[in-house]
């Protein structure tokens, strides 16, 4: 417990932390940096840099963006399907390579009901005992996925009686696209989940449906569960301002998988192009990875390759660091999300925060547009077909031809409930009054 | 074989499916940042790049375009499908044996500087390889060999 006066210890697990550049990794490095800003003491308990250094890409920029007072623990993380060295290949993976991978799934759930993470769990709860003994924690906050991160916080918990928050994000039980269970009650999975979201101080969750659902199916725990928003981490630069006569520029920015309608979007651009002479010389520049591993869904391929002959544009990954050049140098942007009524995405609020003129292609029925409803420059197509994305790619040129400050001025006004700060503001304070009664109890 | 500072990338190839796309693709790439290129095959198959070698170890079976049909994707029979669901691929045995005793081969193996073993008819052999050559030089993958180009071009 944190004497009278004393800075309070937060221990933040996130399996994906800088240099990692998945999108959840915003996220977690803004959760760490509030609860620094707030006054805590912020240890991070993440893996090593290795995964990130030869696997999935790193983004270097983003350690910079730390608070340097945090303190970063790294401890090891095996991902041995994917190694691909064939001298670290134990002899029976050489001889049965399916049959090894097949193996090692069903040996990897045996500490914790997860593939490829189940593992982790061991180092996760020694590296906890580690840090407590140290420096003891007051709060711990587990941010998933990976779902394995609970375990820390549940170890914590039963021995020290340490509260804990588990911030969801998105869901483990629940398939955010289909909005199905993907684990049924009296699984391993739902015991794990149940004891996790029951005994937790809170549950965090990005958007209101994906609460709702948890709500219905953990009713003991449905009092502790709030939504706190992606949001976005600092207002836009100034628009750059369009040259008169210039071609429109559209702009997406995301990672490009195999459930985002691409297809869709090429479809109904070239749709747009032939009918409306404003979109003639128009691009539409596409930033992103492609796929979270770097291999493109053959689909998606296809589609680029389509799309470059009528201006749609892959213009490969950018740095969250320069993320606002882009957004600066743009018209318009593209929301082009997979469907499901529990999907927001983070970049819906960076999106807000420019106050451009937002066309979403997606479904109408995504989390998403509860987001974006009653933002003044919002163009939803009202489904996937060609002539709806080109119905709404034409009315959103029209505003961006028109550059209106006034209506910029009122979309980045209608963002501002979104800035990340106003989403963890009020929740790291109500942690901050609990832990502070919990000490003053003990005492 | 290091040919003016590039390292060369050899390609065993020793099943009899068609290779992924992404096997093809970075071909192209690594010969066109300077890699020589060699693939060692069973049968004889389409050339990763117009213009990399290729040594097939046994010379049939041949379609009009002078390639294994198989290599194309031409459907396989009964009995490799059923093999194949057993995970044993039919033909790694016979493909590994065939290559240790082709003096050529062997040749061309020991000069590579790194190996993608693109294949899991391919996987037996190069692991045996890689406990040979240490760690780095024999990879699975093809952002396994991109890692282990730029390591070698740094050094």
């Amino acid at each position: 417990m944190p004497a009278k006066g004393a800075r309070p210890h937060v221990l933040y697990i996130a399996w994906g932390f800088p240099p990692c550049r998945s999108g959840g990794v915003y996220r977690a490095m803004a959760t760490a940096n509030a609860f620094s800003q707030d006054g805590w003491d912020v240890t991070v308990l993440t893996i090593d840099r290795d995964l990130w250094e030869r696997r999935t890409g790193a983004d270097p920029a983003l350690e910079q963006r730390v608070d340097p007072r945090v303190m970063v623990e790294r401890i090891p993380f095996d991902w041995p399907v994917l190694e691909d060295d064939l001298s670290r290949w134990p002899p029976l993976r050489a001889l049965a390579p399916r049959a090894w991978v097949k193996m090692r799934t069903k040996l990897d759930q045996i500490p914790f009901p997860e593939k490829v993470y189940g593992p982790w769990r061991r180092h996760l709860e020694r590296a906890a005992d580690r840090i407590h003994g140290h420096h003891p924690v007051d709060l711990v906050v587990a941010t998933t996925n990976p779902q394995v991160s609970v375990t820390a916080a549940l170890h914590l918990a039963e021995r020290h009686r340490i509260p804990y928050v588990v911030d969801y994000r998105d869901a483990w039980s629940l398939d955010v696209f289909s909005g199905r269970r993907l684990h049924p009650e009296g699984s391993r999975v739902h015991t794990w989940e149940r004891r996790a979201l029951t005994g937790a101080l809170e549950v965090w969750f990005v958007n209101e449906p994906i609460r709702q659902w948890h709500r219905a199916a953990y009713p003991a725990a449905a009092g502790r569960m709030h939504v706190v928003a992606n949001g976005y981490d600092e207002p836009a630069k100034e628009i750059d301002g369009r040259l008169p006569g210039s071609a429109l520029r559209f702009t997406y920015v995301g990672t490009i998988t195999g459930k985002v309608p691409v297809p869709e979007l090429v479809a109904g651009w070239r749709r747009c192009r032939e009918q409306d002479p404003l979109l003639i010389e128009a691009n539409a520049d596409l930033y992103g990875y492609l796929g979270f591993y770097g291999a493109a869904h053959p689909a998606l391929t296809a589609a680029l390759d389509t799309g470059r002959e009528v201006g749609v544009r892959y213009r490969g990954p950018v740095s969250k660091t320069r993320v606002s050049e882009v957004y600066a140098a743009s018209d318009a942007l593209l929301l082009v999300l997979g469907t499901g009524r529990y999907v927001t995405s983070g970049k819906v609020f960076e999106y807000l925060a420019t106050g451009l003129p937002i066309v979403s292609v997606h479904d109408p029925g995504n989390a998403a547009s509860e987001v974006l409803a009653g933002y003044p420059l919002w163009f939803p197509a009202s489904d996937l077909s060609p002539e709806a994305i080109a119905a709404a790619l034409r009315a959103a040129a029209r505003a961006a031809a028109a550059a209106d400050p006034a209506a910029r001025t009122a979309g980045r006004a209608f963002a501002e409930r979104y800035s990340r700060e106003h989403q963890l503001r009020p929740r790291i304070g109500a942690l901050r009054t609990a832990v502070s009664a919990r000490a003053e109890e003990t005492t | 074989m290091t040919t003016d500072g590039h390292p060369c990338v050899l390609v065993l190839a020793l099943g009899r499916d068609p290779l992924p796309a992404a096997v093809t693709e970075a071909a192209a790439r690594w010969e066109a940042a300077g890699s020589p290129l060699i693939t060692i095959t069973l049968t004889p198959r389409a050339s990763l790049t117009p213009t990399s070698r290729q040594v097939a170890l046994v010379a049939r079976p041949l379609g009009p375009d002078g390639a294994d049909p198989s290599t194309a994707g031409a459907p396989r029979s009964t009995a490799r499908k059923a093999l194949r669901r057993l995970h044993l691929d039919p033909v790694r045995w016979p493909a590994a044996f065939l290559l240790l005793v082709s003096p050529r081969s062997r040749r061309l193996l020991a000069d590579a500087d790194v190996v993608l073993a693109a294949d899991s008819a391919s996987v037996l052999l190069g692991w045996a390889l890689a406990l040979r050559r240490g760690e780095g030089r024999v990879l699975r993958s093809v952002s396994g060999v991109d890692r282990a180009l730029r390591r070698t071009t740094q050094i």
